[in-house]
């Protein structure tokens, strides 16, 4: 199987995100994974938007929305991507500086503490897991760029020797996971979007799932003023911010796949509500969470309204 | 954000500016204890909090209708 050099030529100075970061989204950022791998796809000229396939499985179990990841098979078979877990044996560092040489890319988990772009939130004062893919890795200069959340950055000095543990105090208990990226275009298959949309379509959540969280939503009425806004916004992140985006960037599916589905981009407007209610309903849990009044069913409702109607047009387009 | 808040123009996009969807909440909750207002339900959305002129045509109606 030909193996091709995979290489991200961008630098932070000339990257320039995909849409779906743009400030004007309703959840500019979903999670780390999702978010990751948009910006490798594009940064690597291919489109990301037929990787969201995978967002037509979500669901919700009672107790948590899933929390979304493009499929290896997917990448496998829309790109020619090859995703595996990488054989740690070298140090963090010594695997990544690995990576040009063999042609490869890799996701990385790293601790947000020592990542410049989460000034504001995490970076130098909380430890908060992450994936990053570095793109280039300057030993001498000690100077990493990776593409994190929604952009392409640059890390230096005591940020780059902390996030591979090798500031005293930053040694890394555990080795992080790690995936290595190959470039086997072989290995893509004709016809893959179809192939995709119809096997997580296949795969849908049974009846649903927006049902499932609003009650959970209801219910967390309920202990969420005991529990703190910190506790908050975890929560908040798990529930209401994974369904809204995987509401937003479903629209983004539809829309694309309206070529080789006629009528599924008449799913977009109602997931959109989705996600904009999604959006509504943080706001009014924030409130209850503050202990304060908030009425959330109007803009549950809306969810559950949206995705049912939303879902119906995509599986009418798709058969 | 990342950015210092001095110097921010009241029409510069505070998402661009990186406000983040974890610290607009946190926006609402502090200008609703600070002017004893509750946002509606059509301000609820994350527009309103785009820029500082959103921000203060909010706090303005509903502080103007209060009085």
């Amino acid at each position: 199987m030909q193996t091709l050099p995979l290489v991200i030529t961008a630098t932070p100075s000339t990257h320039r995100s995909h849409f779906t970061h743009h400030a004007d989204r309703d959840w500019p950022e979903t999670n780390c994974y999702l978010d990751l791998w948009i910006e490798i796809l594009h940064a690597l000229g291919l489109d990301p938007i037929p990787a969201l396939a995978c967002l037509l499985a979500a669901d919700h179990d009672g107790f948590n929305w899933t929390f979304a990841k493009q499929q290896p098979e997917d990448l496998r078979r829309l790109y020619g991507l090859n995703v595996n877990e990488e054989n740690a044996w070298l140090p963090v560092h010594e695997l990544i500086k690995s990576g040009a040489a063999r042609g490869v890319l890799h996701t990385v988990e790293v601790d947000s503490w020592w990542l410049p772009d989460t000034a504001g939130t995490a970076y130098h004062s909380d430890h908060v897991k992450t994936t990053i893919t570095p793109t280039t890795f300057d030993a001498e200069r000690h100077r990493l760029q990776y593409i994190h959340n929604a952009g392409l950055y640059e890390l230096s000095g005591d940020d780059f020797n902390g996030i591979f543990g090798l500031l005293p105090g930053s040694e890394l208990t555990l080795p992080p996971y790690i995936e290595v990226i190959r470039h086997q275009p072989e290995q893509a298959v004709a016809g893959a979007l179809e192939i995709v949309v119809r096997e997580h379509l296949s795969r849908r959540a049974s009846g649903n799932p927006v049902e499932r969280l609003a009650a959970s939503v209801h219910d967390a009425s309920g202990w969420l003023p005991d529990a703190g806004m910190s506790t908050f916004h975890l929560w908040a992140f798990a529930s209401l911010r994974q369904c809204g985006a995987t509401a937003e960037l479903l629209a983004d599916l539809a829309e694309h796949i309206n070529t080789a589905f006629p009528g599924a981009a008449s799913a977009a407007p109602a997931l959109r509500q989705v996600s904009a209610s999604a959006k509504s309903a943080q706001f009014k849990m924030a409130r209850v969470a503050n202990g304060r009044k908030g009425d959330v069913a109007p803009a549950l409702s809306a969810m559950v309204t949206g995705w049912q109607e939303g879902f119906a047009a995509i599986v009418a387009a798709v058969g | 954000m990342a950015v210092d808040p001095v110097g921010i123009t009241s029409d510069a996009d505070l998402y661009e500016l990186g406000l983040t969807s974890h610290a607009s909440v946190n926006v609402m909750l502090a200008l609703e204890d600070e002017f004893d207002v509750e946002f509606p339900d059509e301000a609820l959305k994350k527009s309103t909090f785009a820029s500082i002129h959103n921000i203060e045509a909010v706090i303005a109606r509903l502080t103007d209708s209060s009085t």
